[in-house]
């Protein structure tokens, strides 16, 4: 099992990977700007997956990105602080935080196919993250990737390394995407709605993958479906119109929600059956 | 930019430009046309009336507001008879390729046709198709006139709009409110003008404004080489031409239909961006 | 493979099938072909002598097969000009006109691609508005014009450099960036979509959750597929091209097929007229081959088409 070993303990041993205190991100500027983020606050402690639910406009993409400093032209965070492994990230030099991103920090996008460069290989792009963030040789960091990618469960790695995104299906892309991820061991996953671009059966299959690789990581899932979280969340954060609404326990939040919206999100849940926290073994 | 939903910046800058860009070309249209209107006969004399007492005068504020050439001839009133005819060679050019190209290209967005197929095929070709070429070669041998480089220039470059027609049509007819419409057998004709076309507009008429300028500059290289404009008439190409000669004694010669052409296709120019990132 | 090989051979045959067609007909359209053919100075017995010759006497089915026949054979006439050989006429000129080309394809590429791929990912300051704007002004003045200005400038007022003619490498200079004038602002703007398309996509934003730099993304992740898309259109910017050609060839009367063209358009040598369109659409074709077959080898979607390891499901 290569997954999920070589996690360096956080600088405050104890304390929780990611902090986020009070965040706020502005979007345009002037009196047309508009706060797709307001007063946000939450932290994931290591091993913890933490789901933030939301329907589109929520605002927790927009979360996300600006944990992985990847927020688009003409937005930024206004207001509040993000803390990871001990150490305030959000006020970064961008030299200091290209040293975080796919090191300490790794995403997962929705789209798997346009998410990776259509005319470079799969392996590619793995390969430049370990020689970056590991130091390697290219020989050595294609054998660390050949490793990662067998270590998602993906068949014929020393093929796979190769190939092309349009040569693989949406979950083994899925799953490449996961094991860039977790190259250089991060403390901290987040994934934006990983599932959604893909089939019904095969969401189940990654989810678990996710679930079982965060291990002694933090996981921050983003999705607009509460039943999705319910799969593999211990905590879940709703949010609407960019502001936490409700936060607290899976199993809390699934049986008794308290807020009007929590309720009319679990009523918009696609799998009623499969309420209660259970991770699926079995194919992941 | 990516698919998380923000407040673009560039918008805003986007409109300002476009908005600049219109209001600028249309102002400029607005002189054109008034020129246009007036005619050579602003500048109070004939452009054909040879003066050879007065050859190669500068431009003046006396009684030659831009010159004269090279006999004699009153610059400013070429430089109206020239507006006249590129702009109906250009105008009546780019409406037969596009009267031409969109009639096709809606037929060739059909893809049961057979007629639709043939066209397609053509199109196809026609795009790396030095049309030039073909250009000069027609009218060279069919004889220099205006008519002539209308329908020459007009029935070479009808695949532009083809294309275009070909490409959105398309993509209207799997739409569902099209194959409703037909599913209900509403005659061809109204299909056509009541869905189809207005979908087509806003390419249509960003590209009008392109293939307009392109027309401008086709036309005008043509009666630079000696086709399509009789000798010695007031054409802005036949004026470049005749300048060379005199490019040290009498610049103007050269610069005042070069400055003509180039405005007139820049404010084609302006007024197609303008529309484009106005559509956008 | 075979298959493949074969589809560019009928689409040759069928252009060039459909350009024999046109010139067919262009030729009687302006009345007898044979005194077309013959030339004005010609008399009635030269004029039937080749009334004979091409079979102008007979059907028009048989004129057509005819007509076919001798092109294909490769004759196409003597130029009335000077009774040399059409076709050897016009090959004697495709060098001259290749050079230019070849230079201003050059010289344009070398502008237009780190032009566009600057302005594309620089997407604020004054110095980007300030280029996009002598672009557009610069695209607004065709290509004639700018030769003649230049002209004037170099070649009149400053006698820096040779206003005509082919001879040494200094009568190229004036030539090569006319052309390069013409299409420069064109093949910018493209690269410039293109490029600032590629920085907006997802993938580029996979490589900056990797920590890869803003010069990292340009070069090694943005460039490629930016300039991979660009070659795509490779085809319809040499037809424009040789356009280009046509007329700055007339204005430096640099001895290319261009300036051939006209000069035996205005005087309707018609054998010639017709070598050369032939000559030019077989041409482009080719390019436009060679670009294709270029991009099946370089771009892997087209390139791998079958799916990798079926294996395990997902």
């Amino acid at each position: 099992m290569t997954l999920g070993m070589n996690v360096t303990s956080p600088t405050v041993p104890g304390g929780p990977v990611l902090e986020v205190d009070g965040l706020s991100v502005r979007a345009g500027s002037g009196h047309l700007a508009t706060m797709p983020v307001q007063d946000v606050s939450f932290t994931i402690a290591a091993g913890e997956v933490l789901g933030i639910v939301g329907e589109s406009g929520s605002g927790k993409s927009m979360t996300a990105y600006a944990i992985g400093s990847l927020l688009p032209e003409g937005v930024a965070v206004s207001a509040g602080r993000i803390i990871l492994e001990g150490r305030p990230v959000h006020s970064l030099s961008p030299a200091e935080r290209r040293a975080l991103d796919g090191n300490r920090i790794g995403m997962v996008f929705q789209d798997p196919l346009s998410s990776f460069n259509p005319v470079r290989t799969i392996g590619s792009i793995l390969i430049e993250s370990a020689m970056r963030h590991q130091r390697l040789s290219a020989a050595a960091a294609r054998d660390k990737v050949i490793e990662a990618l067998a270590g998602v469960r993906l068949p014929r790695p020393e093929l796979l390394v190769d190939a092309y995104p349009h040569q693989l299906s949406g979950g083994q892309r899925q799953r490449a995407m996961i094991a860039l991820a977790l190259l250089n061991g991060p403390s901290l996953v987040v994934a934006d709605e990983p599932t959604t671009a893909l089939d019904a059966t095969v969401q189940l299959q990654i989810l678990a993958l996710l679930k079982r690789s965060a291990g002694a990581r933090a996981l921050l899932l983003i999705t607009h479906d509460l039943a999705v979280a319910s799969t593999v969340c211990d905590r879940i954060l709703v949010m609407q119109r960019g502001r936490c609404v409700e936060q607290g326990p899976a199993a809390g939040i699934l049986d008794a929600p308290a807020h009007s919206y929590t309720r009319e999100l679990l009523a918009a849940a696609r799998w009623p059956a499969v309420f209660g926290n259970q991770a699926h073994a079995g194919a992941a | 930019m990516t698919t998380v939903v923000g407040l673009p910046v560039n918008t805003l800058a986007e409109r300002y430009l476009a908005r600049w860009e219109l209001v600028s070309g249309g102002i400029l249209l607005a002189v054109i046309a008034a020129l246009l209107l007036l005619g050579p006969a602003l500048s109070g004399h004939d452009p054909g009336y040879v003066d050879l007492q007065n050859r190669l005068t500068a431009p003046n504020a006396l009684d030659h507001l831009l010159g004269t050439d090279q006999l004699g001839r009153d610059l400013l009133a070429r430089l109206l008879h020239g507006l006249r005819w590129s702009l109906t060679a250009a105008l009546g050019a780019t409406l037969l390729a596009f009267a031409t190209g969109t009639v096709l290209g809606l037929i060739a967005a059909r893809r049961q046709s057979l007629l639709g197929t043939a066209i397609r095929q053509v199109t196809a070709f026609a795009q790396s198709f030095p049309v030039f070429v073909l250009a000069i070669c027609l009218v060279a041998i069919v004889g220099n006139s205006l008519v002539t480089v209308v329908l020459v220039l007009g029935l070479v470059t009808w695949p532009v709009f083809c294309r275009v027609v070909q490409a959105e049509a398309t993509s209207l007819y799997a739409r569902e409110y099209v194959m409703a419409a037909e599913m209900l057998q509403m005659g061809q004709p109204r299909l056509y003008f009541r869905h189809v076309l207005p979908g087509l507009l806003p390419s249509l008429s960003v590209l009008l404004a392109f293939h307009f300028a392109d027309m401008l500059i086709a036309e005008s290289a043509l009666s630079f080489l000696g086709i399509g404009a009789p000798l010695g008439a007031a054409t802005w190409g036949n004026m470049l031409q005749e300048s060379r000669a005199y490019l040290i004694s009498a610049p103007w010669l050269l610069l005042v239909p070069a400055t003509a052409i180039v405005t007139l296709v820049i404010t084609a120019n302006l007024l197609g961006d303008g529309l484009r990132r106005h559509l956008e | 493979m075979t298959l493949m090989s074969l589809r560019p051979v009928r689409d040759l045959a069928v252009l060039l099938l459909g350009t024999l067609t046109l010139l067919f007909f262009l030729l009687r359209l302006t009345g007898d072909p044979a005194l077309v053919l013959a030339g004005p100075d010609a008399s009635d017995q030269q004029v039937a002598v080749i009334r004979a010759e091409y079979g102008l006497d007979r059907s028009l089915p048989v004129q057509y097969l005819s007509y076919i026949g001798n092109l294909l054979r490769l004759d196409f006439g003597r130029s009335l000009a000077d009774g040399s050989p059409a076709l050897r006429k016009v090959l004697i000129a495709y060098p001259t006109s290749l050079l230019l080309a070849a230079m201003a394809m050059a010289v344009t590429l070398l502008i237009s691609v780190p032009t566009g791929a600057w302005l594309g990912a620089r997407r604020h300051g004054a110095a980007r508005i300030a280029v996009r704007w002598l672009l557009f002004v610069l695209q607004g003045v065709p290509g004639f014009v700018t030769a003649l200005l230049l002209v004037q400038i170099f070649a009149i007022e400053l006698v820096w450099l040779p206003a005509l003619g082919s001879s040494g490498l200094s009568s190229l200079i004036l030539p090569t960036i006319s052309v390069a004038s013409f299409l420069a602002p064109k093949l910018t703007r493209l690269i410039e979509a293109n490029v600032a398309a590629a920085m907006g996509s997802p993938y580029v934003r996979t490589a900056r959750a990797i920590g890869a730099s803003d010069r990292e993304i340009l070069w090694r992740h943005a460039l490629p597929n930016a300039l991979l898309g660009a070659t795509a259109l490779v085809g319809t910017q040499f037809a424009f091209l040789m356009t280009g050609l046509v007329i700055i060839e007339s204005i430096f009367a640099w001895p290319g097929i261009g300036w051939l063209l006209v000069q035996s358009t205005t005087s309707v040598d018609f054998p010639v007229v017709q070598a050369i369109t032939l000559t030019v659409v077989v041409t482009v074709f080719a390019v436009n081959t060679f670009v294709d077959l270029m991009q099946r080898r370089v771009d892997p979607r087209l390139r791998h088409r079958e799916p990798l390891a079926p294996g395990v499901a997902a």
